[in-house]
C-alpha cells in the first residue's frame, strides 16, 4: 500500500469504530488477477464511495463483501464477526464458514444491483417482506408494515399491490433498496445502482440514496455519478488494475489527486461530460 | 348411420378403456413429475458422482423406445422375483421414462432465471432451500409449464402401447371390440376421438400457460 492511501485511512478510521474491515482481499478469474490484496476498513456511519474504470474491480471487491463472489485471499469482518472465511485461532488458517453460517452473516449485509433483481412473481410488497419473514422470522403484519414505512420513506407508498414488471426503472430500484433495508443491515453495499437507468430517473435514486446516508446508516457506493459521489462521500477510494490507487476526502481526491492515474481518470471523465 | 352401429354399440366399452387410460396416465405423471424435479436438481447441485449417475440415466432412457423398454421390463421383472401386478409394473416405465424427459423441462425452466434473481435471494440471507422454495421453483416451474403439459400430451398417448404386454386400456378395448365387431374403422375412428378430446384439452391448457408465461403477470 502506497503512502497516499495509508494516511488516508488513518484519518477516516480514527474516530469511527469500524463496521468493515476488508483485509488483503486477492481473487482472480483464470489467469485474470481482479483484486491484488486489497484491504478497506469501513467506519461505523460512514460513507465511502469507490470509483474507477470499469474492469478495475470494484463491483467484484463489492460482491466479496457478502460472497457473492469468493475469493482465493484474505478475510472480510462486519461489524466485528466474520463474513465468509474465519481465521483458525491457533493455525492462523482460513476456513471457510458453513452455507448456513454464511447465510446467516448475509443478512447483516445489503446489496442494491445494478439491475434491479426484484422477485418478479410477488408484489412490491411480497419482495419487501418475504426475507425478513421467511428467514428472520419476523411475524407476517410486522415485516409488511415495516415495509410500508420503508415503502413510504423512498416515496412509493402507492405502489405496495403493484408487481415489479408495472414499475419504471427509479421504482423498481427504489423498491430494491426497501428491500434490502427491511433485513435492518449494518452496511448497505450499492453496485452501480443508477447505471441502468434513463437519465430523468437517476435522481430519485440519489435522493433515497441521500436520504439514508443523512440517516447515518454505512456505505460502501460503487458509482460513476462523479458529482452524486462528491455530494455523499465522507471517502473516495480509487481502484484500478485490482488495487486500491489512492484514496481520500473527497474534495483532496477530486481537485487535488495525488496519482497521476487518478488525475488521468478524472480529467478523461471531465472531458467526456463536460457540456 | 348404420355403419355407425358397433361404436353405438360399443361406445360404453371404450369409455371405459378410456377411463383406464386415464387412470394410468394421473397415476404416472405424478412419480414422473417427482422424478424430473428430483433428476434436475441433482444434476445441477449434486455431487459429481451424482451428475454422472443422472447424465448415465438419461442416456440410456433417451436411447430406448418406449415400446422395447415396457416388453423388457415386463419379461424381465418377474426373473428378478419382483412380485408386481402389471398395472403398477408399467406405471413404474412409464415414471422413468418420462421423468427422464421432465428433468430436462425442469432443468431448463431452473437454468433459465437470470443469475441476478440468486444473488439478490442470496444477499438477503436466505439459504439453498429457501432460495428454491420461494424465489426459484416459483419462476422454474411457471416457465416450465408448457413444455410440461406437453409431456403430458405425450404421456397420454404412450398408455396405448402398454397393450402390447397385456393391459386392459383404450386402445386395448377397442381391438377387443373390433374382434367381435369386425369394424375397425368405425371403432378405432371412436378410439382416436377420444384420445383426441383429451390430448386437445391438454393442449390448450398448455397454449394457455403458455400465453401467461409470455404475458408476464
Amino acid at each position: 500500500m502506497n503512502d497516499a492511501s495509508s494516511t488516508a485511512t488513518e484519518q477516516a478510521g480514527t474516530q469511527r469504530r469500524p463496521m468493515l474491515e476488508i483485509t488483503g482481499i486477492s481473487k482472480r478469474f483464470g489467469t485474470l488477477e481482479v483484486l491484488r490484496d486489497v484491504s478497506l476498513s469501513v467506519g461505523a456511519g460512514e460513507v465511502v464511495v469507490v470509483i474507477g474504470p470499469s474492469g478495475s474491480g470494484k463491483t467484484t471487491l463489492l460482491r466479496c463483501i457478502n460472497l457473492l463472489e469468493d475469493y482465493e485471499q484474505g478475510t472480510v469482518t462486519v461489524d466485528g464477526d466474520p463474513i465468509g472465511y474465519q481465521l483458525d485461532a491457533r493455525s492462523g488458517k482460513r476456513v471457510r464458514m458453513s452455507e448456513r453460517e454464511i447465510a446467516a452473516a448475509r443478512e447483516h449485509v445489503g446489496i442494491v444491483f445494478q439491475s434491479y433483481n426484484l422477485f418478479p412473481h410477488m408484489s412490491v410488497l411480497q419482495n419487501i417482506a418475504a426475507a425478513p419473514v421467511r428467514v428472520k422470522g419476523v411475524a407476517r403484519a410486522r415485516a409488511e408494515a415495516r415495509g410500508r414505512d420503508l415503502l413510504a420513506m423512498v416515496g412509493l407508498s402507492d405502489k405496495a399491490d403493484e408487481y415489479p414488471a408495472r414499475l419504471s426503472g427509479g421504482q423498481q430500484q427504489r423498491v430494491a433498496i426497501a428491500r434490502a433495508l427491511a433485513m435492518d443491515p449494518k452496511i448497505m453495499l450499492f453496485d452501480e445502482v443508477t447505471s441502468a437507468l434513463d437519465p430523468e430517473l437517476v435522481g430519485e435514486v440519489l435522493a433515497a440514496m441521500q436520504q439514508l446516508a443523512r440517516n447515518g446508516m454505512t456505505m460502501v457506493v460503487v458509482t460513476h455519478e462523479m458529482s452524486f459521489a462528491r455530494d455523499i462521500a465522507n471517502r473516495i477510494v480509487f481502484m484500478d488494475g485490482g488495487v486500491i490507487v489512492e484514496q481520500g476526502q473527497p474534495e483532496q481526491v477530486f481537485f487535488n489527486p495525488k496519482t497521476e492515474r487518478v488525475r488521468l481518470f478524472l480529467k478523461r471523465y471531465n472531458d467526456r461530460y463536460r457540456i | 348411420m348404420r355403419e355407425f352401429a358397433p361404436l353405438l354399440h360399443g361406445y360404453w366399452y371404450l369409455l371405459r378403456g378410456a377411463e383406464m387410460t386415464l387412470l394410468m396416465a394421473v397415476v404416472a405423471v405424478i412419480p414422473a413429475t417427482l422424478l424430473g424435479i428430483a433428476i434436475a436438481l441433482l444434476q445441477i447441485f449434486g455431487s459429481r458422482f451424482a451428475r454422472a449417475a443422472v447424465v448415465g440415466y438419461l442416456f440410456f432412457i433417451r436411447g430406448i423406445p418406449l415400446l422395447v423398454l415396457l416388453t423388457f421390463t415386463y419379461y424381465l421383472l418377474p426373473l428378478t422375483g419382483i412380485d408386481l401386478p402389471p398395472f403398477w409394473g408399467v406405471v413404474l416405465v412409464l415414471a422413468f421414462y418420462y421423468g427422464a424427459f421432465m428433468s430436462e423441462v425442469f432443468r431448463a425452466g431452473i437454468l433459465s432465471l437470470p443469475r441476478a434473481q440468486w444473488d439478490a435471494a442470496r444477499s438477503l440471507g436466505m439459504t439453498r432451500r429457501l432460495m428454491l422454495q420461494i424465489v426459484i421453483f416459483p419462476q422454474a416451474l411457471r416457465l416450465a409449464a408448457p413444455p410440461f403439459v406437453n409431456l403430458c400430451v405425450n404421456l397420454v398417448k404412450a398408455t396405448s402401447l402398454v397393450s402390447i404386454v397385456g393391459l386392459w386400456e383404450l386402445t386395448m378395448a377397442s381391438r377387443e371390440i373390433v374382434e367381435r365387431t369386425l369394424a375397425p374403422f368405425q371403432i378405432f375412428l371412436g378410439a382416436a376421438a377420444i384420445y383426441f378430446c383429451i390430448c386437445y384439452t391438454l393442449a390448450l391448457y398448455g397454449k394457455y400457460l403458455e400465453r401467461r408465461v409470455l404475458h408476464g403477470h
